[in-house]
């Protein structure tokens, strides 16, 4: 039981501890893991238990990247270059009837010539970000994340499952007014899986926690600066101050279920997700010159997020044809406080008081995506070539209401990749081209006010959204076979470049190394 | 089995979206009172602004030949609503002012009062309250000051004005709002003179110093400071047995005429925004008399504790110059002091404390070389925020 546990821990470091029954040939490439993602569409349901559908490989990863992006097309939240240091491993295991799973990240990454943002993902808290107007400011992240999966059976017909993953992290600016962002990211999700005769049924629940502690301090002496609290396209609120503080916090609860119907070489799985999340935004300010005496409540946010998949199969051993439907649909609500700052009670102390609570912001993005791909295997049943097409569809529409504004666009894009593996004497070659194509296909912006926001934010970042873009991708890896410990040596570089209609560009680079066994 | 199938294949269809805000708007109805005097036939054409005091946007209208505003699809919140008119007669220009806050969570229907507005000889031109950051990071704000300007075309005396500091600091409501056409004092300290001893010629002034020394030079000073006070004309200093005012040799003191904290004496802004200044011309040709009217006119006020009670001083809106509300920041506007007639608006530092930022009195026009200051009565308008100081430079 002990050796159980220590394998479950070693896992997360790519640990070489071997597991009873399998033997000491380690054939696996740098597609490996690949192959298992692809080949598995119970691995991309969510339901830990599928973990146990996997395909006989248990690979295992110990890895260094770098990655360095660089280009004015990029969002106006975002920085106009990113570079980082990973240091990761992952390995699946089986140990008699239970697979695992464990992937551990240390992830380092300066985020430069960033404006207008001091949130560390903005696309977790829109539309209730915070600005400053200071440009030109670099986010120093440190992060970490764990993950693991277990599945294993409790008797012939049924398995179970469990999954956690647990981010934790700090994001900070170097320059007055100057964040420190203080992240947690965790969801766990258990889940079950009936098999009988040609038919799974499979289901899961999910239970996510999110939580960012924002500090943003001024160190220069005597100087306040101006934070705009956005609520919505052309819609904000700000304050000067010498120091702020911001807590967004996040619940999400919700369950997936999973059908599949598996008579012989063909197959099908069905699969549904929905997530019901509340995030709560909180303000306050704090120091020796504070004026406000408690925290204030900002906004809140509900949301759904539906994701529903279909995956058809073709197993023919050697190729495996996959085809895939998916719509996945995610909705928020926002509601401001109406609060006021008053003086309570007998001690003379100011608290904010809420007089009312208005829905205002609604938005519904909704994405549909039609995929083909061929998975061609080798004798030892392991990938050599991998080709994928396909067509996405993409729509956002967002609302604010009183003073009534509204974005709405719809986009369209065609992608298609193909990746094959060579021999080369005794390396192993992988190459890999990609194409990406998208056309707007409509996009509406009905902002009435033109403030310093809409013109420094809201107009350029749907220009982004909206722009007609073609992005070549080529990635190149090689891998050496070693002798004794350890199975495979690799270096692979991945290289995109991403070019709009109205001329802007960015080059995605990243190279990385280690070794597969 | 077919059951099962069905049931599978509506929790896989499962999946509603959220309903749209189920937001509300409210209709605001105005009738702005001017007063039974007013003409009938210029009631029109006063504007009306209604100010979101959570989001800093205003909607600007003006009123019909009754006098009546109405504004549509308001969304829920806190206001204030602002009117303003000018009327002319013959070479004499009336301004009327009022100002009405509203808390809009149901339609509302309400009256504004509008009160006639006579602009006065002095004004008071700058007001430097931020303070400054010494090279040790300490605050420093003994370089405060208040500059007064004459505005007319004609000598003015400024012997026996009056700097107040209303009692309420902004930090909660004002507790004498409903004493009618009266502010309440916690210090008021006045200019040395005989009627004709300070005079101030058209288009100069007087700058009151809280030390009259040369900040960035004197080494009592702050070399951070942005000022150089050492040619003011007046300075507060309050003698006290362990005093740390500086009494400066070249430059005279007000007279101290009233202080309702016996602790901190003199006059200090708070250099964080919220002291209502204004300056006044009390009853009394001299010292004796003005003191003698204070203290006919002292209010009592328990202190917070309850232990002792505090006095300050009622003084009538009719002996008041000018007068200039500067609050904290925009979330402490409710809790304004003046009434419209007195000053319609507010102001402040939005860089803050420390900052070494002043708010200065726009130009309304350049007669001559004289410089003429704008003085609606209404600070927001009539106030630049967040300026360098230039005691006695007019630009």
């Amino acid at each position: 039981m002990s050796k159980f546990f220590i394998s479950i821990l070693l896992l997360f470091f790519g640990s070489v501890a071997n597991a009873s029954g399998q033997n000491d040939v380690k054939p696996y490439n740098l597609l490996t893991f690949k192959q298992i993602e692809a080949g598995c569409p119970w691995l991309q349901t969510g339901n830990a238990a599928g973990l146990s559908q996997m395909p006989e490989l248990f690979p295992s990863e110990l890895k260094l990247e770098f990655g360095h992006s660089d280009g004015d097309f990029h969002s106006g939240f975002k920085g106009q270059s990113d570079q980082s240091f990973n240091f990761s491993s992952r390995s699946f295991r089986k140990i008699n009837k239970t697979y695992l799973y464990g992937s551990f990240n240390y992830s380092k990454s300066y985020e430069k010539r960033l404006n207008f943002s001091n949130t560390n993902d903005p696309a977790l808290n829109y539309p209730y970000l915070l600005a400053d107007t200071i440009g030109n400011d670099t986010y120093d992240r440190e992060f970490f994340k764990l993950e693991g999966i277990i599945s294993s059976t409790l008797n012939a017909n049924l398995d179970w499952g469990l999954r956690f993953d647990y981010q934790v992290g700090v994001a900070s600016q170097n320059r007055d007014p100057r964040p420190e962002n203080k992240v947690l990211l965790t969801n766990i999700s258990p889940g079950l899986l009936f098999k009988i005769n040609h038919f799974k049924l499979g289901a899961n629940l999910t239970y996510g926690y999110y939580n960012e502690d924002i500090d943003i301090s001024v160190v220069e002496e005597g100087v306040q600066h101006t934070l705009f609290q956005l609520h919505g396209p052309g819609v904000f609120n700000y304050h000067a101050s010498s120091s702020f503080y911001r807590l967004y916090l996040q619940r999400r609860l919700g369950g997936g279920m999973q059908f599949e119907w598996r008579p012989g070489i063909i197959s099908n799985i069905l699969h549904s997700d929905y997530i019901y999340s509340v995030q709560t935004i909180d303000d306050g300010r704090k120091a020796s010159f504070a004026t406000w005496a408690a925290v204030k409540n900002d906004a809140r946010i509900d949301g759904i997020n539906w994701n529903m998949t279909d995956v058809f199969s073709i197993d023919q051993g050697g190729k495996v044809q996959q085809l895939k439907a998916m719509l996945h649909v995610t909705n928020k609500l926002g509601t401001e406080f109406i609060q006021r700052l008053e003086k309570v009670g007998e001690t003379d102390l100011e608290h904010w008081i809420t007089y009312g609570k208005e829905q205002k912001y609604y938005s519904l993005q909704t994405n549909a995506e039609l995929n083909y791909q061929l998975l061609v295997k080798d004798g030892n049943n392991l990938m050599k070539s991998l080709f994928k097409a396909g067509l996405g569809y993409s729509a956002f529409d967002e609302k604010y209401y009183l003073p009534n504004q509204e974005l709405s666009y719809s986009n369209l894009m065609l992608q298609s990749s193909y990746l094959k593996l060579f021999t080369l004497t005794q390396a192993k070659i992988s190459a890999e081209m990609k194409l990406k194509y998208q056309f707007n296909l409509n996009g509406t912006q009905n902002l009435r006010a033109t403030n310093f926001m809409v013109q420094k934010i809201y107009a350029p970042e749907f220009n982004y959204l909206t722009r007609n873009f073609i992005s070549p991708g080529v990635s190149i890896g090689c891998q050496i076979p070693l002798k004794k410990a350890f199975g495979t040596y690799f270096i692979k570089s991945d290289l995109e470049w991403y070019h709009s209609a109205n001329g802007f560009n960015r080059t995605i680079f990243s190279l990385s190394t280690g070794i597969i066994f | 089995m077919k059951k099962v199938l069905v049931i599978i294949s509506l929790l896989f269809l499962f999946g509603s979206c959220l309903k749209e805000p189920d937001y509300h708007s409210y209709q605001l109805d105005f009738v702005v009172d001017f007063g039974k005097d007013f003409p009938q036939e210029q009631r029109g054409g006063a504007k009306v602004t209604l100010f979101n005091q959570l989001k800093n946007y205003t909607f600007e209208a003006e009123t019909d030949p009754n006098g009546k505003i109405q504004f549509a699809s308001v969304e829920p919140g806190f206001y204030s609503a602002t009117v303003s008119k000018s009327l002319k007669s013959d070479l004499i220009t009336y301004n009327y002012y009022g100002l009405k806050n509203t808390d809009v969570f149901t339609n509302v229907t309400d009256t504004i009062k509008a009160k006639i507005s006579i602009s006065g000889a002095f004004v008071i031109k700058e007001i430097y309250y931020s303070g400054s950051t010494t090279p040790a990071g300490k605050i420093y704000y003994a370089d405060q000051y208040l500059e007064i300007f004459n505005n007319t075309s004609e000598i003015q005396y400024a012997d026996g004005i009056s700097v107040l500091i209303h009692e309420s600091s902004n930090a909660g409501q004002n507790i004498w709002a409903n004493i009618k056409d009266t502010i309440v004092a916690e210090t008021i300290w006045s200019v040395p003179g005989n009627g004709t001893q300070v005079p101030v010629e058209p288009g100069k002034s007087i700058v009151i110093a809280q030390d009259g020394i040369n900040h960035r030079d004197d080494p009592k000073g702050n070399p951070l400071s942005p000022v150089n006070l050492g040619n003011a004309d007046f300075e507060f200093y309050a003698f006290k047995p362990k005093t740390t005012d500086i009494d400066s040799p070249t430059v005279p003191n007000l007279i101290e005429d009233y202080s309702g904290n016996e602790i901190i004496k003199e006059i200090t802004y708070v250099v964080g925004g919220g002291s209502a200044i204004t300056i006044a011309k009390i009853p009394g040709n001299n010292e004796e008399e003005r003191k003698a009217y204070i203290k006919r006119n002292l209010i009592a006020k328990p202190s917070s504790s309850g232990s002792e009670t505090n006095f300050y001083a009622k003084v009538a809106n009719k002996y008041l110059i000018d007068a200039v509300e500067t609050v904290k920041d925009e979330a402490h506007a409710i809790y304004k002091r003046f009434t419209p007639e007195l000053d319609a608006g507010y102001t402040y530092v939005a860089s803050g404390s420390r900052s070494g930022k002043c708010v200065r009195r726009k130009i309304k026009e350049v007669i001559a070389g004289r410089v003429v200051y704008q003085d609606t009565n209404n600070s927001t308008e009539d106030f630049l925020k967040d300026v360098d100081p230039k005691p006695k430079i007019y630009e």
